[in-house]
């Protein structure tokens, strides 16, 4: 499916009053089902997440519930990384929210790139000590939405959650790529890097 | 980042140049935006600044007409391009060109699979086509051919070749398995080599040499041509396939190894491409160093044990594979497993003794089978922010020089505050010695460190005789200064072939240290 600028924006300015508050009512276990049935077209958004057996199962849970489509990826098998394949084929005019080891998202950035425009990239790393770094590159609107919410989310599986409803705002192309670092509390598991990328056309 | 030109080309006549691509492929495939598109085209495994190899731009044609137009508005504007296919060549430069302001020549579309013979078992391609792309193909068809994927299933099944990649089944010396090509020359001249130069030839992927010289290596790691399609002889689906492992437990056990599998190798009773995998190879894959170890330099030995023992893995593990009929496999083991028992200390391993998630053991057990996967990449979260480029020595199969080679990396390396993490690629009569240099790529310190060991590592082979089967963007002249016999005779020749072939300089400039003419004086 391929969508208009025009048409992506009309979307967008429906639903993104959703937004990120959406996720965390999910995680704080308040129903959400009247919230996101009022958003339309959910099929426009796709969270793409390293099928972990540490941080999956939540995950899934938490995006089924805001009403995003999904698809995990595994570096491993034939199978999966097609499937992944397929997802991104028929993902075209999709934003995407993506979550994995560094390694994995490296490997999906190399198939997104550069037909689709990675808006934001965070780096999410334990520090020595009870720390967790992280370090974003990419458009300043989306970085400043997620900061607020590192230290709210529990894990990994949470952080999809926000960072999944995000492929929900609207963002404009022009603006200047920053940088931010930020630390929070430390989620359980290992590093982590997580990706939000926008069709070519609507960025 | 700031956007560059092409070498020598004005900002007024880039604009004009890219006005003339874009009537050739469409606005759509010619990418130009700095913040969006470009940094996809650079290396993300860079030792030294991006803006070295920062391009001006990417073009992307769907087929040869494209092709042959983008050819004529280069050598019009005498623009250099940067010729990728599936542009996943990372640890040797990923899509990234030799210079900064090349425009990247992307043939990611040209991605059709023109022919499946399964009677002579072989597939015709296009530039584009992936591992995963022909495995997705073969299993959609039903076909009983086997893919030879290198062990990132993302990279492609002509580029990879092109550039004397390696794969895991019998069929793993893609160079050797290539037959027919076509090839379009810097003045859009398209050419068929061997039996292909026949119009309605019969035996066009079925016989190499055709007649008169045969010149497809020609256009492999080279500059000389681009190539437009390949013939790659695929292995039929044997009646039986049974990938083993064998695990030792001293460092020192890399000379018996060496001189063990040598005969079987030579006999072709170890007829895959098999591997001599080192253990921190085998560890990186599947855990971070952090999870063992946050010390500075290299793994002290009591951690290296304590790994071995959770991971059961030996000090050195040795990947093969028996195919073919059962009684054949049985036959063949037997005389394997009597040739390494000899070696103290040697366990034996088959699917069933290895567990489910064993992620080393897994991978490879596909790889043997051609089963494209991404697994090895894992080896980027060994350390944070994980980057590696390799460094890739040929050696001898014996014992002698895998222990040299080896302890004139582990040695350097360890002495720059790296580890050794490294495998032993075991093809027809010699070794690729590939040592992955991992460092963090968000350090310039260890990155400008890291990069000072390559070079040093280039010389110090050198000296003992030993020389790169590929490399890095970044050493592409250093290494084709080391193959400097007589005067440099073959570097030589090469440029006199380039002159002749592409007198405008317009492919590839400075790939594996050929420079056309007129840039010759500038080399980096
Ligand atoms: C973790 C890891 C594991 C790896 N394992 C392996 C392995 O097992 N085996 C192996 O071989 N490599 C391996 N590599 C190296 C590399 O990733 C692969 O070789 C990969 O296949 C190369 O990328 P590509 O196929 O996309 O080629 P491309 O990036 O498309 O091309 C590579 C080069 O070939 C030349 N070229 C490309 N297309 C053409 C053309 N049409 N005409 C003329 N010249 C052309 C160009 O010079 C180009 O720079 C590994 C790398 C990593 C990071």
């Amino acid at each position: 499916m391929s969508i208009t600028l025009s048409s992506r924006r009309t979307f967008l300015q429906a639903t993104v009053r959703g937004g990120a508050a959406l996720p965390l009512l999910t995680s704080l276990g308040v129903a959400t089902n009247a919230i996101a049935s009022d958003l339309t077209e959910t099929e426009n958004s796709l969270c793409l997440f390293e099928a972990d057996a540490a941080m999956g199962a939540d995950m899934a849970a938490g995006v089924r519930q805001i009403g995003l489509a999904y698809q995990t990826v595994t570096l491993d098998d034939a199978a999966g990384w097609s499937a992944m394949l397929d997802t991104l084929e028929s993902a075209r005019g999709r934003s995407l929210a993506v979550l994995g080891r560094p390694a994995t998202v490296f490997a999906v950035r190399g198939m997104l790139e550069p037909t689709w425009r990675v808006v934001l990239e965070g780096r999410h790393g334990r520090q020595v000590g009870s720390q967790m770094r992280h370090e974003f590159a990419g458009l300043d609107a989306p970085m400043k939405q997620l900061a607020g919410w590192l230290d709210r989310v529990r894990d990994p599986a949470q952080y999809a959650v926000v960072l999944a409803s995000m492929t929900r705002g609207e963002f404009s192309a022009d603006a200047e790529r920053k940088t931010l670092d930020l630390n929070s509390h430390v989620w359980p598991g290992s590093d982590l890097v997580s990706l939000l990328a926008w069709p070519k056309g609507v960025v | 980042m700031e956007s560059v030109l092409p070498p020598g080309i004005k900002r007024e006549q880039f604009a004009a140049l890219l006005a003339d691509l874009k009537k050739v492929v469409g606005r759509e495939f010619v990418f130009t935006d700095t913040q969006w598109e470009l940094p996809a085209y650079n290396d993300a495994y860079l030792t030294t600044p991006a803006e070295l190899h920062q391009p001006s731009a990417a073009v992307a044609p769907a087929n040869v007409e494209e092709l042959q137009r983008v050819l004529e508005v280069a050598r019009h504007y005498k623009a250099p391009l940067w010729t990728i296919s599936t542009g996943k060549n990372f640890a040797y430069g990923g899509p990234a060109p030799r210079k900064a302001g090349y425009i990247v020549l992307d043939l990611k579309r040209m991605n059709r699979i023109l022919e499946v013979n399964e009677k002579h078992g072989y597939a015709v391609v296009e530039p584009g086509v992936s591992y995963m792309d022909l495995y997705r193909h073969l299993q959609k068809i039903g076909s009983k051919l086997w893919v030879d994927c290198a062990a990132p299933g993302w990279g492609g099944v002509l580029p990879n070749m092109t550039e004397h990649g390696v794969g895991y089944t019998p069929y793993g010396d893609h160079v050797t398995m290539q037959c027919g090509m076509e090839v379009m020359l810097a003045d859009g001249t398209l050419v068929q080599t061997g039996m292909g130069a026949l119009p309605g030839s019969q035996t066009n992927h079925l016989y190499k040499y055709g007649l008169g010289p045969s010149v497809d290596g020609l256009f492999t790691q080279s500059n000389f041509g681009v190539v437009t399609k390949v013939g790659m002889w695929l292995m039929p689906e044997p009646p039986g396939y049974r990938p083993y492992m064998i695990t030792f437990e001293k460092e020192s056990d890399l000379h018996a190894i060496t001189e063990v599998l040598r005969p079987l190798k030579v006999n072709m009773l170890i007829p895959a491409v098999a591997m001599t995998v080192e253990m921190l190879w085998e560890a990186a894959v599947q855990i971070t160093r952090r999870d063992y170890y946050t010390g500075k330099g290299p793994i002290p030995d009591s951690v290296r044990k304590k790994m071995r023992s959770d991971l059961k893995i030996g000090a050195w593990n040795f990947y093969g594979a028996l195919y073919g009929p059962p009684p054949m496999m049985d036959n063949t083991w037997e005389v394997i497993h009597d040739a390494f028992a000899s070696i103290p200390g040697a366990k034996f391993y088959f699917d069933e003794d290895r567990s489910k998630d064993d992620v080393a053991w897994q991978y490879r057990k596909k790889l043997g089978a051609g089963i494209p996967n991404m697994t090895e990449y894992n080896v980027m979260n060994w350390i944070p922010n994980g980057a590696h480029i390799d460094f890739s020595p040929i050696s001898p199969v014996t014992g002698a020089d895998a222990t040299k080679q080896y302890e004139l990396i582990r040695d350097r390396c360890n002495k720059a505050g790296f580890d050794y993490c490294g495998e032993f690629a075991v093809g027809w009569r010699d070794m690729h010695h590939i040592f992955c240099l991992t460092f963090d790529r968000n350090d310039a310190k260890q990155k400008a460190r890291a990069n000072k060991l390559f070079g040093d590592l280039v010389d110090a082979a050198a000296a003992a005789g030993y020389g790169e089967y590929r490399t890095h963007v970044d050493f592409m002249d250093r290494i084709a200064g080391t193959y400097n016999w007589n005067d440099s005779a073959l570097l030589r020749m090469h440029e006199k072939v380039k002159d002749v072939v592409d007198p405008s300089g317009i492919l590839s400039p400075g790939k594996m240290g050929i420079w056309p003419k007129s840039m010759r004086k500038g080399k980096a």
